[in-house]
């Protein structure tokens, strides 16, 4: 089930499939992030201005319409 | 050698390339000027082993070569000039030990402009406790270059570094494996060969980054810059494409390397930095423990601020009156003790309120919760073209405007911090409180009530309520009326919590005094000069005139000594160049209320707003400077023509609603054409704050008279 991250709910593990902006992509993959990355949602901010998330082992803010372009989908726990 | 050995530091952001320079150079560092751009230059010397001086330059953490910010900027033009007086003969490339993937990326960028490269893997102790292994020899095989494992905190491994740097200036060893990363067989390989070709250099991926920064790149003449526009063009050559692209790239050879090299332990423990930002970054209490911070932060500089300011205040008293007994008197020592040491002394009594704020600011920002305050603030302050970092500076303006808009040098964007800058100024600071307790007390006694509150208060309130107010109001119409040079954006890489470095915090509060007091400095001198100038000289017949009719009103009235004095500086101030400005504005500010004794003060005033005080108790001749005496005479003056009070209820709240809005500050003024790096800022927001205080006087003392 496809997604966009901003609307990615908190605590939700989840495996990025694209970015559907190349200014935006080029920055996450500049900080080591690429489709096929597996993130999670760690908070969010008071009327959900930015979105905290943990991935490749750093911790990202985003803003939430930075995080609109990003395609994500539920990580299938096994 | 010529010249000296030259080296950079490169890293990404948060991978304590600042500790080791510090650490390196200690106090042989100096912070200088990149030509064209308002980013500070970090650099300093150290010696080696063999006690060669080595000239270090601390380049801006990026994530890559394509830059995002000013800063950023930097570092590629730097690095895509080969001839250029900053390019070094060796990199010291930092990365982060725990996460070394996604810190070879710009490493691999470095190695393809065909740069010397020592890897140097900080904070290995980090690394060490979470359990990661990397095979050092391993490593330095794949990579082709030497590698040391450091740690920045406490120096270990760097001695090792320097004697690596002796050993490599004495050999000839060169890399010899260019292009290593780099794609040849891209799409675009095609125009890379050609720009090569037409520009006479053999680098592929030199030619790559030419083509992709030419138009800002400054090294470039405008003839090269239309060759490459060309090449571009018929090429078709997709920027961000194309960077996407060299990108995956560099990653599909740098994962296997890492894979090979370094192993991590399977079970990733969950970080301290985790369970602090539970609370810390907590949508709720996040803010709530960040304005608790900022209130603390807000009083230090309140209350520590105090009595170091007070000796410097009378410090240049007490010198000023050594001087004025020990010189024989006249205008070289009066140019000393009231325009000079006044000057200094204005200068002065700000450094410690800049290290106050600098020492807790360094300490939040070392420690990795400034990161946090972005991330949490940055949605509110997008809706007023502000960054999640301005509101420290606006914070802190409460305080003083000039380490506030210091501060924002950590703003990235080159419109939201220029926006920060125009309107932290708007904030009631420190020193118009002298101004609103005299003319608030001549608005309404202390015990009117406006419902269950003391009246005075609730005035008080109100003024620096406009004050926030017009500041997020302006900053929103700067927001439309601005244009952007760069794309606003958060994606910001929260670091882990770290005690900080105590050297950081000193050398970081140290370059900010500094920078103040010889930069702002000048600029503050020379106005304080000009100023004492124009309130002390006047046409000199009048200035005579002045002191014989104090000397005979002295006789007439049987005055004292002392009162003969206080009358004859009042007369002189009235007959000087400053009095006849007054006079001569009078037509202009009389629609506000004011008369041409209000008149000089807003001119003697820009010195600084609280001298208000001082030139009110010179006109009325007090005697003294004591805020309720000034009152006193202010409130009894009235107008010799009309025989009406002066200080009418209208006059006294359009007066205060001028100082919520003029900028009668030099040292802001000096501090903005410092930090902006040119006159057009300072000059456009003091005129634009001078039309606001205007019109804001005027409708207030239309609306009441």
């Amino acid at each position: 089930m496809q997604q966009t991250l901003d609307k990615g709910k908190v605590g939700t593990q989840f495996i990025i499939l694209s970015v559907e902006n190349d200014v935006v992509a080029s920055k996450l993959i500049a900080m080591g992030i690429r489709a096929g990355a597996s993130l999670s949602v760690l908070r969010r901010t008071f009327l959900s201005g930015a979105i905290c998330i943990k991935c490749e082992g750093i911790v990202i803010a985003l803003r939430k319409n930075e995080a609109s372009f990003i395609l994500v989908e539920p990580q299938s726990i096994t | 050698m010529s010249q000296a050995f030259k080296i950079a530091l490169l890293g990404n952001p948060n991978c304590g390339k600042s500790t080791i320079f510090n650490l390196l150079t200690g106090l042989n560092q100096k912070i200088g000027n990149f030509p064209g751009v308002t980013v500070d230059k970090k650099i300093g010397s150290f010696r080696t082993a063999d006690h060669s001086t080595i000239q270090i330059i601390d380049l801006p953490g990026t994530y890559s070569l394509y830059p995002n910010s000013e800063d950023e900027r930097v570092v590629t033009e730097i690095l895509s000039n080969p001839s250029g007086k900053d390019y070094p003969d060796l990199i010291l490339y930092i990365a982060d030990a725990s996460n070394i993937e996604k810190h070879l990326l710009l490493f691999t960028q470095a190695v393809d402009l065909n740069l010397n490269v020592m890897l140097l893997l900080n904070m290995i102790d980090v690394a060490d406790h979470k359990g990661i292994k990397i095979d050092k020899v391993k490593l330095e095989q794949a990579l082709g270059v030497p590698v040391f494992m450091i740690n920045g905190r406490n120096g270990d491994g760097l001695d090792e570094v320097k004697s690596q740097i002796d050993l490599y200036r004495n050999s000839d060893y060169k890399r010899t494996n260019p292009t290593f990363y780099f794609d040849k067989n891209s799409l675009n390989a095609n125009v890379y060969q050609k720009v090569s070709s037409e520009f006479g250099q053999e680098n592929l991926y030199l030619s790559k980054l030419w083509l992709h920064h030419y138009s800002w790149l400054q090294h470039l003449s405008d003839q090269q810059k239309d060759t490459l526009d060309n090449l571009a063009l018929s090429s078709k050559f997709e920027n961000v494409k194309s960077q996407i692209e060299d990108t995956l790239a560099r990653f599909d050879r740098i994962v296997p390397v890492v894979k090979k090299t370094v192993s991590q332990p399977t079970v990733i423990k969950n970080s301290r930095s985790e369970k602090y930002d539970k609370v810390l970054s907590h949508y709720l209490w996040g803010p709530v423990i960040f304005f608790s911070i900022m209130f603390l932060v807000f009083q230090a500089i309140y209350s520590w601020s105090e009595l170091p300011m007070t000796w410097i205040e009378e410090g240049f008293i007490g010198l000023s009156g050594i001087i004025q007994e020990q010189l024989p008197s006249g205008w070289a020592t009066d140019l000393l003790t009231e325009g000079i040491l006044a000057g200094l002394g204005g200068i002065l009594v700000f450094v410690p309120q800049i290290a106050i704020l600098f020492l807790l600011i360094s300490l939040l920002e070392e420690s990795g919760y400034m990161a946090r305050a972005v991330y949490m603030f940055d949605g509110l302050m997008q809706k007023f073209g502000l960054n999640g970092r301005s509101i420290v500076a606006l914070i802190s303006g409460g305080a003083c405007a000039i380490p506030a808009i210091m501060s924002t040098r950590t703003i990235g964007n080159w419109k939201e911090r220029m926006i920060t800058i125009m309107v932290t100024p708007l904030i009631s600071c420190a020193a118009r409180i002298p101004i609103y307790t005299v003319l608030i007390g001549l608005l309404v006694p202390s015990e009117s009530k406006w419902g269950p509150f003391n009246l005075q208060g609730t005035i008080f309130m109100g003024l620096y309520l406009i004050g926030i107010l017009s500041a997020l109001g302006l900053a929103w119409i700067m927001k439309l009326v601005l244009k952007s040079r760069e794309a606003s954006s958060l994606m910001l890489e929260l670091p882990e919590y770290k005690t900080p470095v105590a050297r950081n915090v000193f050398f970081t509060v140290k370059e900010k005094v500094s920078t103040f007091v010889t930069e702002a400095g000048k600029v503050i001198l020379v106005i304080s000069i000009a100023l004492w100038f124009l309130a002390s000289y006047g046409p000199s017949e009048q200035m005579e005139a002045a002191s014989i009719e104090a000397e005979e009103k002295a006789l007439l009235d049987g005055l004292t000594m002392a009162e003969q004095a206080s009358l004859e500086s009042s007369l002189k101030l009235e007959k000087s160049y400053a009095g006849i400005f007054g006079k001569n504005i009078e037509p202009a500010i009389e629609p506000l209320g004011f008369d041409w004794k209000i008149g000089i003060s807003l001119l003697t005033s820009f010195a600084a707003r609280e001298v208000f005080v001082g030139t009110m108790s010179t006109i009325y001749s007090v005697g003294s400077e004591d805020e309720s005496s000034v009152r006193e005479k202010m409130a009894e003056a009235v107008d010799p023509e009309t025989g009406l009070k002066v200080y009418t209820f209208a006059t006294t709240l359009s007066l205060l609603i001028f100082y919520i809005f003029a900028m009668q500050c030099m040292s802001t003024f000096a501090i903005v054409k410092r930090e902006t790096k040119s006159y057009k800022w300072p000059i456009f927001q003091f005129v634009l704050f001078a039309a606001m205080a205007y019109f804001g006087s005027w409708i207030t003392f239309s609306a009441l008279s």
